[in-house]
């Protein structure tokens, strides 16, 4: 009894779309009717073209990462030890390795970098992300961002999983972005530990696997001293400087 | 699933009807010492913009950055058709102080955009902005916090000096001027050449010497600089 209702309900809802087959012998006409197959699930292509802008006056930006993932991936958070993966790209500025463990969890469309050297203060960028799904309605659609503040020890900026999925062809969605402090290095600012250009003629080390900052996890960042501001060792000046927000987002859909 | 998709796309066209409405802009200096020169609240279309991130300022936006002169921007929404509130504060805006400026845009719906600037005193060429924000028009109360800009049109040198465009230092108006030191020597940098967000003052904490006018205990800032309450009508 509750099975057939069941099923006259959903022939009901079918008919509505479709028409409804039947599965009486004598239908007019003689013709049998087929079952119709289910439909495909829908591949569908998401396109979204990325606009960053630099907004800080001395803090070139490395090659932007760019993740869209469905709901259930997890970007690094506050308050906890962030992975070697991050640590690597916020004192080096080299995303590979951040890319390759996004693309390899299940939950993530796609992980790629933007093309050519850093972003420097002023400049904007494009960066267009072609995502396609198995169906036209996926599960979720995030995008996260993230990318070294070069002229730091280990400072980055990032735009932490941003829902898509309201987003219509040809809509734009703004974002600023903060600053965050890794808590991998200590902030020596000197020209030996940062990679950036303001410390050239100094060691410029990249990624060293050694945690020493006093608090081995991802904060806000507190902004640089700089030589000019009494940090005698510092190899930043006044220019290397920042406040928060320091880069902007622009996201169109395009497709 | 599509008749809510419907409805949404109802709501949108809904929302960007070309309905005027009245509008109540209030300002409020957030900062803990610096001084918001006299604003400008700016009515105009989408695609104009008093300033851009990463752009070469205008000379009208120089003229306002670097001396608080907000003239030439007027007469530039003015050129637009646009609706300008000039200088609701009467003046200086003093740290934690607001102002309100109030316009209708029922016969230019057009002017569905917002901007806000003004200078920031003690800068050289720092200032308060809002770029071409779209403008809520279903009856309610909104709010929204500014950031501080440099206009990239001068050195930072942090001294007492001009507030004419293209001519060194920080103009002092009369309630400034017992704040500042005197007979700084200059602070390093020069004109960046592009607005960016401002990297704060640095200052220092020798009044009669040392290389900056501007009191490093009183006149730093963080972001946000003011908080925006749009009420609509």
């Amino acid at each position: 009894m509750n099975k057939q209702y069941l099923i006259a309900g959903l022939c009901v809802l079918t008919l509505a779309l479709a028409g409804c087959g039947s599965d009486d012998d004598d239908s007019p006409m003689g013709m049998t009717p087929t079952p119709e197959p289910m439909p495909e699930p829908e591949s569908m292509t998401f396109t979204y073209a990325v606009n960053i802008t630099n907004m800080t006056r001395g803090q070139p930006l490395s090659p932007l990462a760019a993740m869209v993932f469905d709901g259930e991936f997890q970007m690094a958070k506050m308050g906890e030890p962030v992975s070697v993966a991050l640590e690597v790209l916020a004192e080096s500025g080299d995303n590979s390795q951040l890319l390759d463990a996004a693309m390899g969890s299940e939950h993530v469309y796609l992980a790629r970098s933007a093309e050519g050297g850093p972003l420097m203060p002023g400049l904007s960028q494009t960066m267009m992300l072609e995502v396609n799904t198995a169906t036209d309605s996926p599960e979720g659609m995030y995008i996260g961002l993230v990318s070294m503040l070069a002229n730091t020890n280990d400072g980055i900026t990032m735009l932490s999983g941003k829902d898509l999925g309201g987003l219509q062809v040809d809509d734009t969605i703004t974002f600023e972005t903060l600053s965050y402090d890794t808590g991998t290095e200590r902030n020596s600012e000197s020209a030996d530990t940062i990679i950036g250009p303001a410390a050239a003629g100094g060691l410029q080390e990249g990624f060293n696997a050694e945690r020493d900052d006093f608090v081995d996890e991802l904060r806000l960042h507190s902004g640089v001293v700089s030589f000019d501001d009494g940090m005698a060792s510092s190899a930043l000046s006044e220019a290397q400087r920042f406040d928060n927000p320091v880069m902007q987002v622009e996201i169109t859909r395009m497709q | 699933m599509k008749r809510l998709s419907a409805l949404a796309s109802l709501m949108i066209l809904a929302a960007t009807g070309a309905n005027g409405a009245e509008y109540t802009v209030e300002i409020q200096n957030l900062t803990r010492s610096t001084f918001f020169t006299p604003l400008l609240v700016a009515a105009h279309p989408a695609e104009n913009h008093l300033f851009a991130v990463g752009g070469e300022a205008s000379l009208p936006l120089q003229t306002m950055a670097e001396g608080g002169n907000i003239e030439p921007l007027v007469g530039e929404i003015d050129g637009l058709s646009g609706i300008a509130v000039a200088n609701p504060a009467g003046g200086l805006l003093a740290a934690g102080a607001s102002a309100t400026a109030m316009f209708n845009n029922d016969d230019a719906p057009d002017n569905n955009h917002l901007s806000i600037v003004a200078m920031l005193l003690p800068t050289n060429d720092g200032f308060v902005g809002l770029d071409a924000m779209w403008l809520p028009t279903e009856p309610g109360t909104y709010q929204y916090m500014l950031k501080g800009y440099d206009a990239g049109t001068e050195a930072n040198d942090e001294l007492r000096g001009s507030g004419m465009p293209g001519e060194p230092g920080m103009p002092v108006p009369p309630p400034l001027d017992p704040q500042l030191g005197n007979n700084g020597t200059g602070m390093p940098g020069e004109a960046e050449g592009f607005v960016h967000i401002h990297r704060g003052v640095l200052g220092d904490t020798d009044s009669v010497a040392g290389g900056s006018d501007i009191d490093a205990t009183r006149h730093r800032w963080l972001n946000p600089v003011a908080r925006v309450t749009i009420t609509v009508e």
